[in-house]
């Protein structure tokens, strides 16, 4: 049974919806910058979303933002934006996110009076806590009453959403799924990601030969996903196609990718063959490509492997975005159908020249005008874990 | 779906990793029983590890024995809290330190996905590998996904397991919530080499489940067993033993009913403790806690008011 | 140095939980990564925080770490040539 995409709804630093963030890819304008909101000591640049917790509260409809994690809010703004760019009842629909920290930003405030002793203490923000805070809450908010899941499985996380909600409507287990994930800026995967030495104390320059790190980003990206059946019967469009997906380990390292890219090879090979193309049937591939040493280069002969001299036009978006951990899969899925929709390339911004080992050159000017058929996209993370998925012209 | 149970192992206050019979908790004790880490995972691969990737992925690798399995082809796991020791170890130094001086490895270990990445690691498995964390239906999430798994791989073999930690920390914070429950909190870890198949190595099965979301109440959770013994083709008269983590009253003609929890305590995954105790039961094993002799099919039952609620009937197969 | 050399010992099996190794076995010039001792890359980040916090001593980049952590004797010398 086909799985088509039937909505799409996006917030990341370049934009609050969907047309904000197009607005951006197609200018070449950055969400990098000076951290605004987040209170870090750190003069790191980041990606952050250009609104208050009060703003996004008030562009969902809510009165306030007073017991909502940012996490929640950021993924309420954006599959409300799905669900009704799909137009779908969301009754019997079901809700699979993803996140990698929960409400943390809520948590690692309330953690200063607990780690200080206080005598009283305001435990209530850790009710936000746990990762399934957002999801739930989500789901009540947009009425959606079908199966619910949280995954988190670090920076592949939404992706792997979508896949869970594709084998379910695949083999029938539901109809209408909504999918993708979310994660807000942190001080403890600021701190986090700069302890392991990985962050770049200027703007990202993913598969550059000269890159020194990601950007940490925040966002959430979420699809409507619906069986050919459902969307036929209501009458809804439907705006791409899911037509291959795969889940894979590395099982290399707890942190770094394998330096031919075994988890990232594997997970794109079974995607084309699950979507029974070919790797040159691919029109553009939406890279994991974060800007750390590690990860482009074991990306890119994972890329060489599949595609040998035929390297297809490929880009990072998180020169845009920043990494934007559990929400980027969900993120970049929205980019592809936003490439098949407009016929068009996203830049890699600030490449200047290839990695000496690999020879990769992304694209780096917006490009319209062409004929996207299928999109790859890839997902990495910590814990070896690789997710590519096909996204295709319905 | 019928899911084969093939191997187990799992901590609990009610067990200790490799125990075959199911002892009294210790009075007063939240804790999962101390157990011999070591005989299973080697001290040079363990040595980062905190509480909880002790008990999770010491679990995997015994119930993998068990199974008699060197590698699954799935690994599904799920956990509510994820590792809140590394989580709160790390928190703890950049309140302290004012953002310096940072140790990565409790940052490293605190991602939600490190029992699974774990195990994939150790045992260099490269096939599909993910972590629930739906909160008290985490286990329950795992359960569905499997499902999909064997749709599409009928011969499959795949690795399920819940993991929770209780810390001195969080039973702080639980405590402050004031959500202390009727049970004291607790932790374990409970995992499960399933098939879709029956093989040799079979000798449970989880004869069906049900999982729905959303506000609960008497009448639909009544109903969601009925669905669920019509699913396996039983009667109310077929069950045994009712391991009961609800606070609905549930009654069947010939069946005990238990509160797990005062076993397992009270935890985000704590059904995964509940299917070990209900293989205990079911093997026998289990006389330490329940008088109830000859069991044939146990019947688990898990309710959260706002959130949602699960069932699951196991028997010998 | 003899000194500052039982001390890292002693600090870096504490740090990197090398529970099986004593200040003894610990060889001044065994290969700290790729030989018997066996540490990684996270090990690596380990030490920096270490020698930071210990010696107040800071290296900004992982290949300087390299250089640096080959065996406890050559990031003994690189800590009294830093003093």
């Amino acid at each position: 049974m086909k799985v088509l995409i039937s909505g799409i709804g996006v917030i990341s630093a370049i934009g609050s919806d969907v047309s904000e963030n197009l607005h951006s890819l197609k200018n070449g304008e950055s969400g990098v910058g000076a951290i605004r909101f987040l209170k870090t000591n750190h003069k790191l640049p980041a990606c952050e979303v250009k609104m208050t917790n009060e703003e996004l509260a008030a562009a969902i409809g809510l009165s306030s933002a007073e017991g909502y994690s940012r996490t929640t809010l950021l993924a309420m703004k954006a599959a409300k934006e799905a669900v009704e760019n799909s137009g779908i009842a969301t009754g019997s629909a079901g809700f699979i996110s993803a996140n990698t920290v929960g409400g943390m930003d809520r948590s690692e405030l309330a953690y200063e009076q607990v780690a200080a002793d206080q005598e009283q203490i305001d435990f209530s923000p850790f009710t936000t806590h746990e990762c399934a805070d957002s999801t739930r809450k989500v789901a009540a908010f947009l009425g959606l009453k079908g199966y619910q899941a949280t995954i988190s499985t670090a920076c592949s996380s939404s992706a792997n959403a979508i896949i869970l909600a594709a084998k379910m409507i695949e083999q029938g287990m539901a109809d209408v799924m909504v999918a993708g994930g979310v994660d807000a800026l942190t001080k403890f995967t600021l701190n986090g990601f700069n302890s392991l030495m990985i962050l770049d104390s200027e703007p990202c320059r993913p598969f550059d030969d000269t890159r020194k790190g990601l950007n940490l980003g925040e966002g959430a990206g979420f699809v409507v996903l619906e069986s050919e059946a459902h969307l036929r019967k209501r009458g809804g469009k439907a705006l791409a196609q899911l037509s291959g997906f795969a889940n894979t380990n590395d099982a290399f390292h707890q942190t770094a990718s394998s330096p031919e890219g075994e988890g990232a090879f594997l997970a794109m090979t079974q995607a084309l063959k699950r979507a029974n193309i070919t790797p040159e049937d691919i029109s553009y591939v939406n890279v994991h490509g974060t800007g750390t040493s590690n990860n482009d280069a074991s990306e890119s002969q994972a890329m060489l492997r599949i595609f040998d001299q035929n390297i297809p036009l490929f880009s990072s978006t998180k020169a845009f975005t920043g990494h934007t951990l559990g929400a980027a899969g969900g993120i970049e899925a929205v980019y592809s159908v936003m490439a098949i929709q407009g016929g068009c390339v996203f830049p890699n911004l600030r490449f200047k020249e290839a990695i000496a080992e690999s020879g990769l050159v992304p694209q780096t000017e917006f490009k319209e005008g062409v004929e996207i058929q299928h999109v790859l996209s890839n997902s990495l993370g910590f814990g070896g874990n690789s997710t590519s998925l096909v996204i295709s012209k319905a | 779906m019928k899911f084969y149970i093939n191997g187990s192992a799992g901590v609990s206050p009610f067990l200790g990793l490799g125990e075959e019979a199911c002892s009294i908790p210790e009075e007063g004790s939240r804790f999962a029983r101390e157990s011999d880490y070591k005989q299973v995972i080697n001290p040079r691969q363990s040595r980062r590890m905190g509480k909880l990737l002790k008990m999770g992925v010491g679990s995997a690798l015994v119930a993998l024995k068990n199974a008699g399995l060197e590698k699954p082809d799935a690994v599904i796991t799920g956990t509510g809290y994820g590792c809140l020791q590394d989580t709160e170890k790390f928190l703890g130094v950049m309140v302290e330190n004012e953002e310096t001086l940072l140790n990565p490895t409790a940052f490293i270990l605190s991602t939600h996905n490190t029992v699974g990445g774990q195990i994939a690691l150790f045992m260099g498995l490269t096939g599909y590998n993910f972590t629930y964390v739906h909160g008290a239906f985490s286990f329950e999430n795992c359960l569905v996904d499997a499902q999909t798994f064997f749709h599409e791989n009928p011969k499959a073999q795949v690795l399920v397991g819940g993991s929770d930690e209780l810390t001195p920390t969080s039973l702080q914070v639980l405590e402050g919530l004031d959500c202390a429950p009727d049970q004291q909190f607790g932790e374990g870890a409970g995992f499960f080499s399933l098939s879709a198949e029956k093989t040799e190595k079979s000798y449970l099965a989880i004869e069906g489940y049900r999982v729905k979301f959303g506000t609960t109440n008497d009448e639909s959770v009544k109903q969601m067993i009925s669905d669920l013994l019509a699913d396996c083709d039983k009667k109310e008269e077929e069950i045994d033993v009712v391991l009961s983590g609800t606070d609905i009253e549930l009654a069947f003609p010939n069946a005990e009913t238990i509160d797990f929890k005062q076993y397992t305590g009270v935890y985000p995954t704590a059904i995964s403790g509940a299917l070990l105790l209900a293989e205990k039961v079911l093997l026998g094993k289990a006389s330490a806690l329940i008088d109830k002799k000859g069991v044939e099919r146990v019947l688990i039952v898990n309710t959260h008011s706002d959130e949602g609620a699960s069932c699951m009937l196991v028997g010998k197969c | 140095m003899e000194n500052l050399i039982e001390d890292l010992k002693k600090q870096i099996i504490e740090e990197l939980n090398l529970e099986d190794l004593t200040v003894e076995e610990f060889g001044t010039d065994e290969l700290l990564f790729g030989g018997n001792i066996g540490l990684d890359s996270i090990d690596a980040l380990e030490l920096i925080v270490l020698l930071e916090k210990n010696y107040g001593v800071k290296i900004t980049s992982k290949e300087d770490g390299k250089k640096v952590f080959q065996t406890v004797r050559t990031i003994a010398e690189f800590l009294e040539s830093n003093k």
